[in-house]
């Protein structure tokens, strides 16, 4: 039996020098198999007084699940070196970036404007859209500016050859076509572009985008007019602002203010409002004597450079590619 | 915008009082927006005396002057001006001063010494230009400031003035503003006049034609003799007219200007020698030439309302522009003097149809006070007696008295309650009324008001409302909620908006960069990509050839940015831009809305692991299809090659839905790529907006899952080479059982393993039945069927 006691420490010894799953396989059967040492006492077993045999058995058995242990232990971590090696070979270097096929980005107009759109549909306005080219009934007349007006100067409006169209001067257009198409009570917004005759240089641009808004119903007074603009400008750019609003004139609002904001210890004109004139709602049939409301348009352009720090309008209509790409957000 | 100095300001508010800065913020929350600018005149610019004058010995531009600059103190002052001469005063500036930028020291100019500088109207920083060194009037007092000669403040204001306030146009009227905004109103000074008119007064009225009381109310012509235009402008004056931005001409016209900054009243003068009397109002007739001022003619029409003199000839646009041959010139001797009210509505339809800014024209269309207009004549005549010896003889008029010029309106107190939102104190508003001139009478719950004669601006209720908000401001809404609505209204803005956003985030995700461009072009890029030039939509007044028509196309607009962006060495571009093109059809304007797409370069960039991929006509087209089909449509999108301008015309083609182009793809054609410089190939996309939207198919409904396998068979086919792919894989799909769902075209092979005229493409086959398994007999049916039909277009099975 003393065969059989040296046979774990000898089993140790071996197994200490396999490194592979094959050759373990092999310790393996040269100890439990079918020619192993233990085999042959197995088969000795018979051979041993009655008295002795159930004991001598059970020691065999003993021992033979002692080495199937060590050989699984053996085997588990074999596979796991196995692992690591493979893992370590398969270790890349992670600083070698792989660059994603090229990502694009909404122009920061059409981000401000978006930003405008939510804020607004949140406070119920509808958005409509307005044709560019207009006549001049839409443009001016039907907005309480007579044809002789100087607001109608050639100076200022861009008008078509041989067409009797202009270039809309303002989004004010589309109030008169809402409401010559729906009845009031109305909440409308529309965005959109605008043209004025002016050379481009860092603060003037020929054409621009301004956002229209109007309100028609029986009671919306210019505290409502003050209060919508404040939640509007609010949330816009997330902080409170110090407002001012500021008599101006419009020929189709009465009053007219300009709403100026403090930026950096500077009034800053943001948009201009005011209550809409009783001649523009009669004009497309609703009784103003019933029926009032105010309108806003502001200027989407300064807004976002505003917004961004831009200094230079015309940035946004250059499409350098060095500009655009810093929009990628969101 | 008018601007005026301060000092002058000053004198007609009487304010003892009077802070700049305080008045400056007053007018702005009055609605007047201004700007204050300073220009603050050394003392040591004083007045001198030009004792001598001689030539420099080395230099033959430049003089040697004593000056005398009081208390026995002479500077030698080198001086380069051609008109300086002994004898004549000057403004002198020291050593150690400083005007504008510049700081006086002694310098050294050929040898000699200069111990300052003589000054002209410009260097003083009064006028943007002037002509040189300011010659003053005799009378000036030698050793004095300059700026206490002159009554020069150092600041000056410029007050941007709205279109509605032509009563604000004049020192005066932004005085009367300043008033009332220090509740001060009676204390507003008007100069005092000593020319009695009536005295001078013609029995005999003006003759006019008929409409011409539509357009004129109060018409003078005073005859004034004995003038001596020769005589200086005085400084004081000249000064004040240059910092408001009025040029200099004659004692005469400078007088002139000089009341109509004062007053707001513009005034006209004849050379009395020139037109022959008696002067008339009336109409020009239509075609009629006339000469300006200024030297620009211009053909009037019938609606012009004009003065005539008795051979009938135009000596005057009324309320716009004199003419050249009747003009005051330092000659002059016998004036014509105008003083007229005429309608804001007359003038403006004028100012619009000739064009010309006047300063004249400008304030008439803003409306002048017409109950001023014989002030202002007295107020230019004793000017004229006192500075330019002149002697009344006789006015003549015209003057229509059923003009009324001051409405009155009916203000229901509730109008705050209803427009502001809040109520105001009958009391409040009577005091603030009172202080911008208006006359009121109380009963129970209106006011009775009647507005002054200088307020044509004033018709409404809501009128008053401004008033009174520009003195007291807007509610305070801090409290104030604004309800979240849902009004009735509904438009299809928000469909538009969802189709282009889903549009933008495909792109955006395939690196496409959003772009605004203007909205007009050079109308030769526009002609590039259209092909009837008559289409293209024309603007009557462009700001130059480069905007001279209205874009057609967004694909100029793209091109430039490209050629831009390859300028700054980015050779790979996707740009994208969504808008209107405008083109003429019959005689409508159209409007089309569009999102264009330009592909230049790399799609895929340059990296370690892979090569970067180039973009080409499939590339577009794949972006383009794809982005088709992540919309859902009514009708089935189709491809048909078709040659647009501009393209390559092996290279484009268009998607339809029903017979709508709704997409246009393709390669710009070389030439044009050479143009806009392109460093590769450009592929050019356009979607027709509305046309998505008239086929999008707004309610989609959930399609039931098919959870039965699908089976591919691939096919390797020889094909003619003018059979296409499109008609192998429309032949296929026609032929279709229900359960075929697809063809792939996984490859493309022409070379010497196929005959000549012949292609070999790969197709893999998709059968997907929705309830049955399908068997490998049912689909080798298909497919030896499928074949049958394909051999008719001799195509043939590659090998078979």
């Amino acid at each position: 039996m003393s065969d059989l006691t040296d046979l774990l420490t000898k089993l140790s010894k071996d197994l200490e020098k396999v490194t592979t799953i094959h050759d373990l396989d092999q310790v393996k059967s040269r100890y439990l198999g079918q020619n192993s040492l233990l085999r042959e006492q197995l088969v000795s077993l018979g051979k041993l007084p009655k008295d002795e045999r159930a004991q001598a058995g059970k020691s065999i058995n003993l021992l033979k699940s002692q080495i199937e242990k060590s050989v699984a232990n053996h085997k588990k971590l074999l596979m796991e070196r196995q692992e690591a090696e493979k893992l370590e070979k398969e270790a890349v270097d992670t600083s070698c970036f792989l660059p994603h096929s090229r990502q694009g980005a909404l122009h920061p107009l059409t981000k401000i404007k978006k930003r405008l759109q939510s804020i607004l549909e949140s406070l119920g306005f509808h958005m409509v859209e307005g044709d560019e080219i207009e006549t001049a009934y839409y443009n001016f007349t039907a907005l309480n500016t007579p044809d002789y007006h100087p607001a109608t100067t050639v100076q200022d409006t861009f008008y078509l050859q041989d067409v009797n169209h202009l270039l809309r001067s303002h989004t004010s257009c589309v109030q008169v076509r809402t409401m010559e198409k729906n009845d009031p009570p109305l909440r409308i917004f529309s965005p959109g572009r605008v043209f004025r005759a002016d050379t481009p240089d860092a603060t003037h641009s020929p054409c621009f985008v301004q956002c229209e808004g109007l309100v028609v119903d029986k009671k919306s007074t210019i505290r409502d007019l003050e209060a919508t603009l404040r939640i509007l400008l609010e949330s816009f750019f997330e902080r409170p602002l110090t407002m001012r609003f500021r008599p101006s004139y419009f020929p189709f609002t009465e009053p007219s203010f300009e709403c100026d904001i403090a930026f950096k210890g500077k009034w800053l004109e943001i948009l201009g409002c005011g209550m809409v004139h009783p001649n523009v709602l009669d004009n497309v049939g609703i009784d103003s004597s019933e029926w009032q409301g105010f309108a806003f348009g502001l200027g989407i352009d300064r807004l976002c450079m505003l917004y961004y720090g831009i200094d230079d309008i015309r940035l946004l209509y250059e499409s350098d590619v060095r500009f655009l790409s810093q929009f990628r957000d969101d | 915008m008018v601007q005026f100095n301060i000092a002058w300001l000053k004198e007609y508010t009487g304010l003892d009082n009077f802070v700049v800065d305080e008045v400056s913020e007053g007018l702005i929350t009055q609605g007047f927006e201004n700007e204050l600018h300073t220009n603050r005149l050394s003392d040591k610019i004083v007045v001198g005396y030009v004792a001598s004058c001689e030539p420099h010995p080395k230099s033959d531009k430049l003089s040697v002057c004593s000056v005398d600059i009081g208390s026995s103190n002479y500077l030698t002052i080198l001086c380069g001006c051609p008109s300086v001469k002994a004898g004549i005063k000057v403004a002198c500036a020291q050593v150690g001063c400083v005007l504008g930028e510049m700081e006086i020291t002694v310098r050294s100019i050929c040898g000699m010494d200069s111990h300052g500088m003589l000054c002209s109207q410009s260097e003083l920083g009064l006028a943007s230009t002037s002509p040189g060194i300011w010659h003053l009037n005799e009378d000036a007092t030698v050793g004095t400031q300059v700026s206490s000669w002159l009554q020069l403040d150092a600041t000056r204001l410029d007050v941007d003035v709205t279109m509605n306030r032509g009563d604000a146009m004049s020192v005066h009227g932004v005085a009367r503003e300043i008033m009332a905004g220090q509740n001060a109103a009676d204390k507003l000074c008007t100069p005092s006049t000593s020319f009695d008119l009536n005295r001078f007064m013609s029995k005999v009225a003006i003759p006019v034609t008929e409409g011409v009381k539509n357009a004129c109310s109060h018409f003078y012509l005073l005859e004034l003799d004995g003038l001596d235009l020769q005589r200086p402008t005085p400084d004081w004056i000249q000064a004040r007219l240059v910092e408001s931005g009025i040029g200099l001409h004659n004692i005469c016209v400078d007088i002139l200007h000089f009341v109509m900054l004062e007053q707001g009243q513009p005034f006209h003068a004849y050379d009395a020698d020139c037109v022959s009397m008696p002067m008339s109002l009336g109409f020009a007739e239509g075609g009629q030439q006339f000469f300006g001022l200024q030297g620009s003619e211009y053909t009037l029409d019938s609606r012009t309302l004009v003065v005539k003199d008795s051979t009938d000839s135009v000596k005057c646009i009324a309320g716009y522009m004199g003419d050249k041959s009747s003009s005051v010139t330092d000659k002059t001797t016998r004036i014509m003097l105008e003083a007229a009210y005429f309608t804001p509505e007359q003038i403006a339809y004028q100012c619009r149809r000739y064009k010309d800014h006047t300063q004249s024209g400008s304030r008439f269309e803003r409306g002048v006070d017409p109950l001023k207009t014989s002030y202002g004549l007295s107020r230019v005549c004793d000017l004229l007696i006192q500075y330019a010896n002149a002697k009344p003889v006789i006015c003549h008029a015209y003057l229509d008295n059923t003009t009324n010029h001051v409405d009155q309106i009916i203000f229901p107190m509730e109008t705050f309650d209803k427009v502001l939102g809040e109520p105001v104190e009958m009391n409040k508003l009577i005091q603030t009324l009172f202080q911008l001139g208006y006359r009121t009478k109380k009963d129970a719950n209106n006011v009775l008001i009647t507005r002054p004669s200088w307020r044509h601006d004033v018709t409404l209720p809501q009128h008053i409302v401004t008033e009174y908000v520009r003195f007291h401001g807007v509610p305070d809404v801090k409290d104030h909620s604004v309800p979240a609505v849902l009004s009735r209204f509904s438009g299809g803005a928000k469909r538009l908006d969802g189709i282009l956003d889903s549009m933008y985030r495909y792109l955006m995700a395939y690196g496409g960069f959003e772009v605004y461009h203007y909205n007009f072009l050079n109308k030769v890029d526009n002609k590039d990509f259209i092909e009837n030039e008559e289409a293209l939509l024309m603007l009557a007044n462009p700001l130059g050839a480069t905007f001279s028509s209205l874009r057609a196309t967004l694909f100029p607009g793209l091109l430039h940015a490209m050629s831009r962006n390859i300028a700054h060495g980015i050779n790979d571009t996707f740009l994208f831009e969504s808008g209107y093109c405008y083109r003429r059809s019959a005689d409508e304007v159209v409007q089309d809305r569009c999102l264009s797409f330009l592909l230049s370069g790399d799609v895929v960039p340059e990296r370690w692991r892979e090569k970067s991929m180039h973009s080409d006509f499939f590339t577009a087209q794949g972006l383009a299809m794809r982005l088709l089909q992540t919309m859902r449509f009514t009708h089935a999108i189709r491809w048909e090659p078709k040659v647009l301008p501009g393209f390559h015309p092996g290279q484009c083609g268009c998607f339809f839905i029903e017979n709508e182009i709704c997409a246009e793809v393709g390669t710009l054609h070389p030439h044009l790529a050479k143009k806009y410089h392109a460093q590769s190939d450009v592929q050019l996309v356009t979607f027709y907006v509305d046309k998505l939207i008239a086929f999008h198919n707004k309610h989609y409904t959930f399609q039931e899952i098919n959870r039965k396998p699908s089976m591919r068979r691939d096919l390797s086919l020889l094909l003619p080479k003018k059979v296409s792919y499109g008609l192998l894989y429309d032949k296929i799909l026609q032929f279709s059982p229900s359960c075929l769902k697809n063809v792939i075209l996984f490859d493309i092979y022409s070379g010497s393993q196929v005959p000549d005229d012949f292609y070999s493409l790969s197709v893999g086959i998709i059968f997907h039945h929705e309830s049955n398994s399908l068997t490998d007999e049912e689909v080798s049916g298909y497919m030896k069927a499928i074949l049958v039909e394909l051999e008719k277009l001799q195509i043939t099975v590659r090998g078979g």
